[in-house]
């Protein structure tokens, strides 16, 4: 019986309730992005039909107060699937809210002691049943920073220090279950594989177009050689958006460490990024994986040089050229003018892109946005305040807003960073 | 006056004195504090001679061993450098006495015969001065006439090397000679920021060394390490040559959390976080130039590589494996003899490091970004070489990592000093190489990044740690930009003037390399200390591990225990 390899279905950041680029559905009660991401779901679902675990392992929502809508589609679904398999979940960053006593947005699933779901909210090892056996599960739930921060050890520490001492603790947290399941195999049998799962940044990941914000705080990396650790037979992580394993390309190697990536694309930075699953078939020892694509929506920037002559025309005719790719995607249109030439009509511009999902912008550029967004100054060394400063230094249009812009900006970026 | 003086009038001693003279301060003969005798002659430039009184055992002395000068109104902190046997009356030495322990030897010693010592000031204290840090002066005046000379006393040893406690970064490296359980201390601040060295002939336990001086500089976090370790001495385990067949935990074990271990030959039987492969094109012509001796190559065919750069530019190493030399060498007008030798070794260095030296297209993950990373996140990093132990693996994978992060060191401090407020200084780093002198040799130190930073890369923050057991072959130059030695024994004559060029009073320390041990002891000067010290080193064992903040594996588990508790829930 111990031979059978359990076969998991690995789900990536699934971010339910993101509503940009989307529109209000009324009959639904969410937008039209929120069906997106829901119809991504439910197509990683159908392949829950044929396995023996679902792995969730953290971000479910978009932030830690998702809408009560959106929560009951994800408990419904999350419901159905658990009379079938059992699931997993781990909090995510979006799912865990600052505060130290307040509840992260899966908690309730944990409180409803849904038969076959189990929420894990700390690393402790957990034999979770399936159809062929047990399998252990080692969660690495996200942890705030501010929870370090409330340990007599922390006090009067620099950031570097305290990002020391979280990675330490983590990689404690990851060192203490491999030695349990090692205790456990000795108990129970050497057979039963393991399954580490992680919401966080491993050493060498490449960040995806989506969550390239190194201009936020800075991040915790986990070096690989702690999550490849030979107690587990299969490395499930979420956070990063794009799918890739770690190392690069390495489809052999065990356990495989591997980002399914999220479930649907989120911003324009995804555009050339596939979105799949991971389906995976844990023995001890040994692991085999594929990706299973989920076909998201399509995100589509044109840049087009028009015409001098006839810009309308020309921007017009390059669109018509991308009807098929326009059709059901989230479109923006960059065009270059020379300068002085007057700006085509947009209403017309928009006809042109007929069949489109979403247009998220119609915009002239006097630089090619790649100039622009390659401005010296601005390095991913800057906080997010200084990188405004300083792209507001190089716009001598925006020169009156300036004290504005950077006042509203604040309490937006410390709402972020309180978040993360 | 306390001591023996010869203008003093002498009671007449009973007999029972001349037996057994009579120590000082009733001290125990041998120990701390002990009054040694009186200074008779001396001068600045050449030291001092301490006559010893009649009661000291000669034996207990050595040389390297402190003595204190208590001067007037200075303490002048010294170091025996030698000791001899002299006579006031040479016939009384051409005639010796019958058996030993005869009433005429107690008599002819310490009047007829006498013993000197030979002491070498290197600190002066001046008494007065509260603050224990100005107090210390280097040495510009001598002690008079009959200057009383004692034992130092761990109260001295701590005056002069401060204690642990006194700063986040003194580190305790061992004990002075013949004074056990007194630490003495080293700044590893001021000793991370500049390059140092750790010289002795092999088996002198310079690898242990090492590993101590890494362990201080990771649990005091004075510097982020990148270690390239040849023998695989540093990452999971290293070898223990104490005891045959013997191992000890390396760095990756004792700071699981805080040290990564990349390695050139992933192999099962080793422990290792990440694998290095190095694309073609991350070769350039100055690697070449620092392999010319080690492959063979004359200078002028290692300059054709410039050429060859020049020519084929980002891929000129895989185009120079596949190209027709003869053409190229008409083309260029170069010397077809010494392009097709250039092209025949470069077929050499390809086939020698095919392990890990691949194809552009074959390199799947740079893994040279990733090591840039955890040194900036303070990751310290062990490379470690396996099977390519050789010199040829050695040098070119050393000389391409630290050219990376010379760049990125360089770029990163630049931007630092022009808006301190907008980009943090890069953290210090501390690359450790071995059989340093093979690429700080004359000849190849001018031309290569190792050359460059032992001279001048302290303001990027970077800084050398070198092991060697050839100091002499290492340009002078960079020999004497070394702050801070190491040196534990070493034979060649040549070796110990080269480690000692420079350094003042090294008349009187050359005798004392000479003549320490051969394992566990170090003379240890420059920069990070007051005062050049003899140690016996801190042995690297389980006690050591635990100040140095080792958590034995199952300390840390019930630490992540607790953490459960008192984080996560």
């Amino acid at each position: 019986m111990m031979s059978n390899p359990i076969r998991v279905l690995h789900v990536g950041d699934v971010h339910l309730g993101v509503e940009l680029y989307g529109r209000p559905d009324a009959e639904k009660g969410y937008g039209t992005r929120v069906s997106d991401f829901l119809q991504a779901l439910d197509r990683a679902l159908e392949l829950a039909e044929d396995v023996d675990l679902v792995l969730f392992p953290g971000d479910i929502y978009k932030n830690c107060d998702p809408n009560p809508t959106v929560q009951r589609e994800f408990a419904s679904r999350i419901r159905r699937i658990g009379r079938q398999v059992p699931v997993v979940v781990i909090p995510g960053n979006h799912d865990v809210p600052n505060a130290f006593a307040r509840a992260s947005s899966v908690d309730i699933f944990h409180v409803l002691e849904l038969d076959n779901v189990h929420v894990l909210r700390r690393p402790e090892v957990t034999p979770v049943r399936t159809r062929w056996g047990e399998v252990l599960i080692a969660p690495l739930p996200f942890m705030p920073r501010s929870r370090l921060l409330s340990l007599e050890e922390a006090r009067g520490k620099s950031l570097p220090e305290v990002l020391e001492m979280m990675r330490s603790r983590l990689v404690e947290a990851v060192n203490l279950m491999a030695e349990e399941i090692g205790e456990y195999r000795q108990a129970h049998g050497e057979r039963v594989p393991a399954i580490l799962m992680a919401h966080y940044t491993i050493s060498g990941a490449t960040f995806g177009g989506y969550g390239k914000g190194a201009l936020l705080a800075p991040e915790i990396e986990l070096p690989l050689g702690t999550v490849r650790n030979p107690a587990f037979d299969y490395v499930a992580l979420a956070h990063i958006h794009k799918h890739q394993t770690i190392p690069p390309n390495d489809f052999t190697g065990q356990p495989p460490v591997i980002y399914p990536g999220s479930i649907e694309r989120v911003d324009f930075g995804e555009e050339d990024e596939d979105k799949v699953v991971v389906l995976a078939e844990v023995t001890r020892g040994h692991t085999s994986w594929k990706a299973v694509p989920l076909h998201p929506r399509k995100f589509l920037t044109l840049r087009i040089e028009a015409d001098e002559v006839d810009p309308l025309e020309s921007i017009k005719s390059k669109i018509e050229a991308k009807k098929s790719q326009i059709q059901g995607a989230v479109v923006r249109v960059f065009y270059t003018l020379p300068p002085g030439a007057p700006n085509p009509p947009e209403r017309e511009i928009r006809q042109a892109l007929e069949g489109a999902h979403y247009i998220a912008a119609i915009r002239r550029e006097n630089v090619r946005p790649e100039a622009r967004s390659r401005h010296g100054g601005l390095t991913t060394q800057l906080g997010p305040l200084e990188a405004l400063e300083e792209y507001l230094r190089t716009q001598p249009q925006l020169q009156d807003l300036r004290e504005e812009l950077i006042e509203r900006a604040k309490p937006l970026i410390e709402e972020i960073a309180s978040r993360e | 006056m306390s001591s023996f003086d010869p203008f003093e009038e002498i009671p007449a001693a009973s007999p029972g004195d001349l037996l057994s003279p009579q120590t000082q301060a009733d001290l125990p003969v041998g120990s701390a504090g002990e009054s040694l005798g009186v200074i008779v002659r001396g001068s600045l430039s050449k030291g001092l001679d301490l006559k010893l009184d009649p009661g000291v055992s000669l034996e207990t002395l050595r040389a390297g061993m402190f003595a204190v000068a208590g001067g007037e109104m200075f303490d002048f902190f010294s170091l025996v450098t030698d000791l001899e046997l002299t006579a006031t009356n040479p016939e009384a030495v051409d005639a010796p006495p019958p058996a030993p322990g005869s009433l005429l030897r107690q008599v002819l010693a310490g009047d007829s015969l006498y013993t000197r010592a030979m002491l070498r000031p290197h600190l002066m204290v001046n008494r007065a001065e509260p603050d224990a840090k100005k107090a210390l002066l280097p040495v510009k005046t001598i002690p008079g006439h009959f200057t009383v000379v004692r034992r130092a006393t761990p109260e001295d040893v701590n005056r002069v090397f401060g204690s642990e406690e006194q700063s986040p970064y003194h580190f305790h490296i061992g004990e002075p000679l013949e004074m056990d359980e007194i630490p003495v201390c080293l700044n590893l601040e001021a000793f991370a920021e500049r390059s140092n060295g750790i010289f002795g002939k092999s088996g002198t336990g310079k690898t242990f060394l090492t590993r101590l001086m890494l362990c201080g500089l990771v649990h005091k976090n004075a510097g982020v390490n990148l270690i390239f370790d040849m023998h695989g001495e540093y990452g999971w385990r290293g070898t223990d040559e104490g005891r045959p067949g013997g191992s000890t935990k390396g760095l990756r074990e004792l700071y699981p959390d805080r040290v990564q271990v990349f390695t050139l030959d992933p192999r099962p039987t080793v422990k290792y976080d990440r694998e290095i492969r190095i694309p073609y094109s991350f070769l350039e012509p100055e690697d070449i130039l620092s392999l010319q001796k080690v492959i063979g190559l004359t200078s002028t065919s290692a300059e054709n590589s410039y050429l060859l750069q020049r020519r084929f530019g980002r891929h000129w190493f895989a185009r120079t494996l596949d190209m027709d030399t003869k053409e190229v060498a008409e083309e260029e007008d170069a010397h077809q003899g010494a392009m097709q030798a250039l092209r025949r070794k470069l077929g050499r260095l390809q086939k020698e490091c095919s392990g890990f030296l691949w194809p552009d297209e074959r390199v799947v993950e740079d893994a040279i970004p990733l090591v840039l990373r955890n040194l900036e996140q303070g990751i310290h990093t062990v490379i470690d070489f396996g099977r390519y132990s050789q010199l040829i693996h050695y040098i070119l994978v050393a000389n391409i990592l630290t050219r990376r992060i010379d760049e990125q060191w360089r770029e990163k401090s630049e931007q630092h000093f022009s808006d301190p407020d907008r980009h943090p200084r890069p953290p210090r780093l501390v690359i450790t190489i071995e059989e340093a002198h093979k690429f700080l040799e004359p000849g190849i130190a001018e031309q290569t990044i190792f050359g460059r930073i032992a001279r001048e890369l302290r303001k990027y923050n970077v800084t050398l740690l070198v092991v060697d057991q050839r100091p002499s072959q290492i340009q002078k130059e960079v020999l004497s930009q070394l702050g801070t030695k190491f040196c534990c024994l070493l034979d060649d004559e040549s070796d110990v003037e080269a480690v000692l060029a420079g350094t003042s009073g090294s008349g009187g320390l050359r005798s004392v390399l000479a003549s320490l041990d051969t394992r566990q002891q170090a003379l240890v000067f420059g920069h990070a200390l007051p005062m050049p010290v003899v140690v016996k080193t801190r042995s690297y064992d389980e006690q050591f591990w635990k100040t140095v903040g080792y958590l034995p594996p199952e300390e840390r588990s019930a630490r992540a225990r607790e953490d459960r508790k008192r984080l996560w829930d």
